[in-house]
């Protein structure tokens, strides 16, 4: 009898959980974005968004499965949120489906130079969200970085550290930190980086053979030479070595301004850009697309549009955009506010236009990970490898991304 | 137990109806036929009854599996051979393009597939033999008269409860940071660095973790037949005076052969197709020296998004696990002796 009871009780409590599944809030939809260390803040701001006009904002967080693998899973279930983040690129051709036309969105006239995102019709599916951008960082306490100019004050610069007892560069293990961020410089160099682009993946043009990138490729011998192995430093590590003073460069972005803080470090670390043939330019680009799902139902679509619009337009919207998510802000008619020197030095870029574009979302489909991550571990484990053999080596694994299927 | 109605009355009742039966049995000798029937039509009711019940709980335990089977492995690996003969991006909105056997052919010219397949066959040869090894080393260590047997028993099935993407994590700060210490410590660098950052050395690592995280499993199920070799027989061959070894070698081993059959088969098969260690413990690198099968394939679906080649890939994959499976089996199987 006990027994009965038992599962008769754990059976409600099943169903009980299943029902509010199946039944489904009016006015009412699901935000599911990439980076997670922002989903509480957007719980709160779910909140403060539910207080002010009682419409209820799902904020699905992170299912361990890295963020576009479930955001696929889940849209190709028909299950999918109603407000996605999208970058531009090779994932905004996969998910061209389900990207709706945002030209008509009150957001999309007021974003600035340019930087909503454009499908694959030529029309606007993207809000930008965030603007990121990264350079060498220096730590001024123990290197001058107005005298890093060109290749040779970087040799230089790098001699000095190692002389004063300091870990002279670092990179860390992870793709892009190791070598994805670095390698756009010379791509972005380029005249019109989405054609060569184009000519790489057809195989007539050769890295080993452009300027640029044999330049680019003598400073990657030096900070082989002079830093530590990238394949041995996890990215905390690279964090904390740098912000315990121990590190004087590292290539790094704004990103990482939240993680200094926590540190609290207390020297000047300028933003400087990797000076390759006289560069003169930082990287500058929008990491986060708001995209809204073709698949969701109208009501949920409307939903979903009018908190885009609240979040960049209303007044509370705005605060928890600088204040709580303290991005950079990407449309007019919002105030920066107080920025950390970091975002500052990337705000300052894009207003003035003095920035290099993001070139990776448009490199083949997961090639760094899978192609330039284990040709540039080889180059690094291998002292004998030079610079122009591994530029044949990323050649190689350019025609072996675009052989694949 | 088989009894007809007739003679029910006259012997003692067993089974569900005895107490009835039992009263029927002292009851005045004097039964009617009607009755007679009656009972039988009782007793048979009963047995059919039983029948249906154990009909159906043989459903109720039967069908969810094999649901659960059908539907979660089954119909999966139909639609995946399907999906093997399409060039597509999985989603589900974007076209799908039917290539036939291209996928298939081009999978004979794809070097990097090709070496993940030669690199799992090496890594899961010395897996194999290591884990069995270890395995059967600790099985007899945990059998003899060892005080500590039933805490040691614990401790060597450990590393299985925590699973291998936990293991891959903390062996890999193993690997990089006591390894290196020890290393600089001992002034043994050339044995005790990091070997993650060594093509070669780091499949061996990961044979080393791959047994370590399996030695203990495959512990209990040769535990399991050591106890089940009679002592008689072992009793037997030390009085006719084999020493240890010999007992060894011309006794337990060949009875012990049908626990070979199965820790073979599950090492092989685990081995084989290990994701979650080598995700956690080199991620395929250096340079992709350790990125075995089921990595390749994974990457291949779920990051490069082609979908119909990675499924054509499984496929071979999956016809390869089988036919080596099924070929140690039979030859294990060929060696088991019978008592």
């Amino acid at each position: 009898m006990k027994r009965k009871l038992l599962s008769v009780l754990l059976c409600t409590i099943l169903i009980m959980g299943i029902l509010p599944g199946i039944a489904g809030a009016e006015g009412k939809f699901i935000f599911f974005q990439r980076k997670a260390e922002l989903n509480p803040v957007f719980d709160e701001i779910a909140k403060i968004y539910q207080e002010e006009t009682g419409v209820e904002m799902e904020v699905w967080g992170d299912m361990g499965d890295g963020y576009i693998n479930t955001l696929q899973a889940k849209l190709t279930s028909g299950f999918g949120p109603t407000i996605f983040t999208v970058r531009t690129g090779v994932e905004t051709e996969l998910l061209t489906q389900y990207l709706s036309d945002l030209s008509d969105h009150p957001v999309t006239a007021l974003v600035l130079n340019d930087l909503e995102l454009v499908g694959t019709q030529g029309n606007i599916v993207g809000i930008p969200y965030g603007m990121e951008g990264y350079g060498l960082l220096v730590n001024s306490e123990i290197l001058d970085a107005s005298s890093v100019v060109d290749y040779a004050s970087f040799e230089k610069a790098l001699q000095d550290a190692q002389a004063a007892g300091k870990i002279p560069f670092e990179a860390s293990d992870k793709g892009f930190f190791m070598v994805g961020h670095i390698l756009n410089v010379p791509f972005a160099m380029q005249e019109n980086p989405l054609e060569f682009i184009a000519k790489l993946n057809k195989g007539e043009v050769k890295l080993s053979e452009t300027p640029e990138f044999v330049e680019w490729a003598k400073y990657l011998e030096a900070i082989r030479t002079y830093g530590t192995n990238p394949l041995e430093v996890s990215y905390d590590d690279q964090i904390a070595n740098f912000a315990n003073g121990e590190t004087a460069m590292i290539n790094m972005g704004n990103w990482a301004n939240v993680l200094f803080d926590e540190y609290g470090v207390a020297f000047d670390y300028p933003m400087i850009p990797m000076p390759v043939l006289g560069n003169n330019k930082i990287s500058v680009g929008i990491p986060n697309f708001f995209a809204i799902n073709t698949q969701s139902s109208p009501e949920e679509q409307a939903a979903a549009a009018d908190f885009l619009t609240w979040l960049y337009t209303s007044e509370t919207g705005k605060k928890c955009m600088v204040e709580m998510l303290k991005l950079i802000p990407t449309v007019e008619g919002v105030d920066p506010g107080e920025l950390d020197p970091m975002s500052e030095t990337v705000f300052a870029a894009t207003q003035s236009g003095e920035s290099l574009m993001w070139t990776y979302n448009h490199w083949p489909n997961n090639i760094v990970n899978n192609y330039i991550v284990p040709a540039t571990q080889e180059f690094f484990m291998d002292e004998n490898i030079t610079g122009i053999q591994y530029l044949e080596m990323l050649d190689e694994a350019w025609a072996q991304a675009n052989q694949a299927i | 137990m088989r009894h007809s109605p007739g003679k029910m009355q006259c012997q003692v009742p067993v089974g569900r109806n005895a107490g009835r039966n039992l009263l029927a049995s002292i009851a005045p000798k004097r039964v009617k036929t009607k009755e007679i029937i009656k009972k039988g039509a009782i007793v048979l009711q009963s047995r059919l009854s039983k029948r249906a019940t154990n009909n159906l709980w043989f459903v109720i335990f039967v069908v969810p599996t094999l649901a659960a089977f059908l539907f979660a492995v089954v119909v999966p690996f139909l639609i995946g051979i399907y999906y093997s003969f399409f060039s597509w991006d999985g989603i589900p909105l974007n076209p799908k393009t039917f290539v036939g056997v291209s996928n298939y052919t081009h999978l004979f010219s794809d070097a990097r597939f090709l070496q993940a397949g030669g690199r799992t066959f090496v890594f899961t040869f010395f897996s194999v033999i290591s884990i069995n090894i270890v395995g059967l080393f600790f099985a007899l260590l945990v059998t003899s008269k060892l005080r500590t047997r039933n805490l040691a028993r614990g401790i060597f099935f450990a590393p299985h409860m925590l699973g291998g993407l936990l293991l891959g994590y903390i062996w890999k700060f193993v690997f990089s940071n006591v390894f290196k210490n020890l290393g600089a410590t001992l002034g043994m660098e050339h044995i005790f660095f990091n070997w993650l950052i060594n093509k070669e050395y780091a499949l061996a690592a990961l044979v080393v973790v791959n047994t370590w995280k399996m030695a203990g499993y495959i512990m209990i199920i040769y535990i399991a037949g050591l106890e089940s070799i009679p002592g008689d027989v072992m009793e037997a061959a030390s009085v006719d005076g084999a020493n240890y070894f010999q007992r060894l070698r011309n006794i337990t081993f060949p009875l012990l052969m049908p626990s070979f059959t199965i820790a073979l088969f599950l090492s092989l098969s685990n081995s084989f197709k290990i994701y979650d260690t080598n995700l956690s413990l080199t991620g395929g690198g250096p340079a992709n020296a350790t990125e075995l099968f089921a990595m390749n394939i994974f990457s291949e679906i779920f990051k490069s998004n082609n979908y119909g080649y990675g499924q054509a890939k499984a496929i071979v994959f999956f016809v390869l696990v089988a036919c080596i499976t099924v070929l140690q089996t039979s030859i294990t199987k060929k060696r088991e002796v019978e008592m």
